[in-house]
């Protein structure tokens, strides 16, 4: 049998020079400069389209979440008014500067400052003001939190920090928008999630998760044999889709993948349970219409594992037979990056499926403590200035487009010219 | 961290007690009862291999009696002895990492301790 004719009948070749990139080294820097980073964040962080999570966090009127943007030195609110309209805030009160919600999450009419009690309500409106006769002249009108451009798609809420944006969000997602409308996001209420502040550059995290390159070297145990065969021993993609800013990668899966006879509690965990891989949690008949989606295993290749979903500059979303899962990754400095990751899956009917979760979590938490810490040790490396360029290989074409894309943004005067072909 | 008021007798001492015809599993209580998949990756992570081993073979061999056991109470609505039999089966999620994949405690080069922090598991159920 010709294993090299079998595997480029399953993995597509030259993806790198299809897109239109080149393919020399590419350069160290933008992974370690400082200069680099402040231009990332004023012209990336500060005018890009930023995913903080999805509308089912905010199940009902008055629910409300806080979070840090670092790279915006902002904290800020995010809530679903009255009107059901979901909109983010600063957190910070008109009078004096202070953060008015505490809370990391619930549910409220209104929010009093711990400082001096001015009120807001959840849209934003400020609505008391203690001993208001003893101010000046405080115009309420003009007093209220003040609002983040924000924008709603396919439940994923991002916001801009523009005052007006340049682009709507549309625009921002272009044609990736339009391949993933009406996703089915199942169990989209519930989900695990991981977190890390790590010494690395927020680039080297999120590469970390958009190749396969690695999988046999970093994770042999976890998922090796998940990922790679004797037919495709290095875990070449299937196929990679570009749009605009945005990419995505077709994963290859081993099709003859079981659990080992050694892996009893596998076995127990597994037994009359069919996620489809180890990636997944959620039951594949449970499926069914979130893999008929054209944007799901967009090849309809036997050999899928997972498609890595890169939406720029800093969000993953990655689909796999059990259901989909998120990166974010928040910059904090040039070499310090707050990781969030979130599966999503349903709650457990019986104690077995449970159980079965349970070894989910265990093994996700083992592939992700051996990607995440190997980012620290990349980023020790890459400062050390022992190299000058990266070598990027065709699987590796996601790493190539991001570079490109941010480095395009850095230098752009507008997003129009950041987001021309 | 919490006190299940369920779990402390009036003296301050633990309730370590497993259903009955679980007792032989009593020597991993509490030591290897972890309250939600953060505190069990600990466990797994700082123990030995033979310990882990030790445990691991004992309660696999008595994970389909658990999951009987448990299969006849609303998996969100466990009684306290029946919820630590339960927990108790959950660390061998963990253990199976050590014994199943890496052959060691802990995934090859990775750092112990860490940062890397499950915020939110599987549910119903911590």
């Amino acid at each position: 049998m010709n294993e090299q004719v079998k595997l480029s009948n399953v993995c597509a070749s030259d993806i790198t020079r299809k897109a239109g990139l080149d393919t020399g080294p590419v350069s160290a820097d933008p992974y370690r400069s400082p200069a680099y980073f402040e231009l990332e964040r004023e012209r990336l962080f500060k005018r890009a389209w930023l995913c903080v999570g999805r509308v089912e966090q905010l199940p009902e009127k008055g629910s409300y979440v806080t979070k840090m943007i670092e790279i915006w030195n902002a904290p800020i609110v995010i809530t679903r008014d009255q009107d059901d309209k979901i909109q983010a805030f600063y957190n910070v009160c008109a009078h004096r500067g202070n953060q008015v919600v505490l809370e990391a999450k619930g549910v409220a009419k209104k929010f009093t400052c711990a400082y001096h009690s001015w009120t807001y309500r959840v849209d934003g409106k400020l609505v008391a003001v203690p001993d208001e006769g003893n101010f000046f002249s405080v115009d309420k009108k003009n007093c209220g939190l003040r609002p983040i451009a924000t924008e709603v798609w396919e439940g994923w809420i991002f916001l801009n920090h523009q005052k007006e944006p340049e682009v709507s969000l549309r625009t921002f997602l272009g044609g990736f928008g339009e391949a993933f409308t009406n996703m089915v996001w199942g169990n989209s209420t519930k989900s695990i999630l991981f977190e890390a502040r790590l010494n690395a550059n927020w680039k080297v995290i999120a590469d970390a998760f958009a190749e396969t390159y690695h999988i046999p070297t970093i994770h042999p145990a976890t998922i090796g044999s998940t990922f790679s065969s004797r037919l495709n021993p290095f875990s070449r993609p299937i196929s990679a889709e570009f749009w605009g800013p945005h990419r995505q990668v077709s994963t290859f899966g081993n099709p003859d993948y079981a659990p080992p006879e050694r892996a009893k509690v596998e076995r127990l965990a597994y037994a009359n349970i069919n996620t489809g891989n180890v990636l997944g949690a959620s039951q594949k008949h449970e499926m069914e219409a979130f893999l008929a989606h054209t944007a799901v295993n967009p090849t309809r290749s036997q050999h899928w594992a997972v498609d890595v979903t890169w939406i720029f500059p800093n969000f993953h979303i990655d689909l796999s037979p059990g259901g989909f899962w998120s990166h974010r990754f928040w910059p904090v400095s040039v070499n310090s990056t707050r990781w969030e990751a979130e599966f999503h899956i349903p709650d457990a009917q019986t104690a077995r499926q449970r159980l079965q979760q349970e070894l989910y979590v265990a093994r996700l938490a083992e592939i992700l403590l051996e990607d995440v810490t190997n980012t620290e040790r990349t980023q020790l490396g890459i400062e050390s200035m022992a190299h000058d360029v990266m070598h990027l290989q065709d699987g590796e074409v996601m790493i190539r487009h991001s570079l490109h894309h941010v480095d395009k943004w850095v230098k752009a005067e507008t997003v129009a010219e950041a987001l021309a072909p | 961290m919490t006190i299940n008021i369920e779990d402390t007798s009036r003296d301050g001492t633990a309730d370590l007690t497993l259903p009955l015809g679980f007792e032989d599993l009593l020597e991993f209580v509490p030591e290897w009862v972890g309250e939600d998949a953060q505190a069990r990756w600990d466990i797994r992570a700082s123990h030995t291999m033979e310990e882990i081993r030790h445990y691991y073979d004992a309660v696999l061999a008595r994970a389909e009696d658990i999951l009987t056991h448990v299969e006849a109470f609303p998996l969100d609505a466990l009684p306290p002895p029946s919820l630590r039999l339960y927990q108790l089966l959950l660390g061998l999620a963990q253990a199976a990492m050590a014994i199943e994949l890496h052959n060691q405690p802990r995934a090859r080069n990775s750092p112990w301790p860490h940062y890397v922090r499950i915020l939110r598991g599987a549910q119903p159920i911590d």
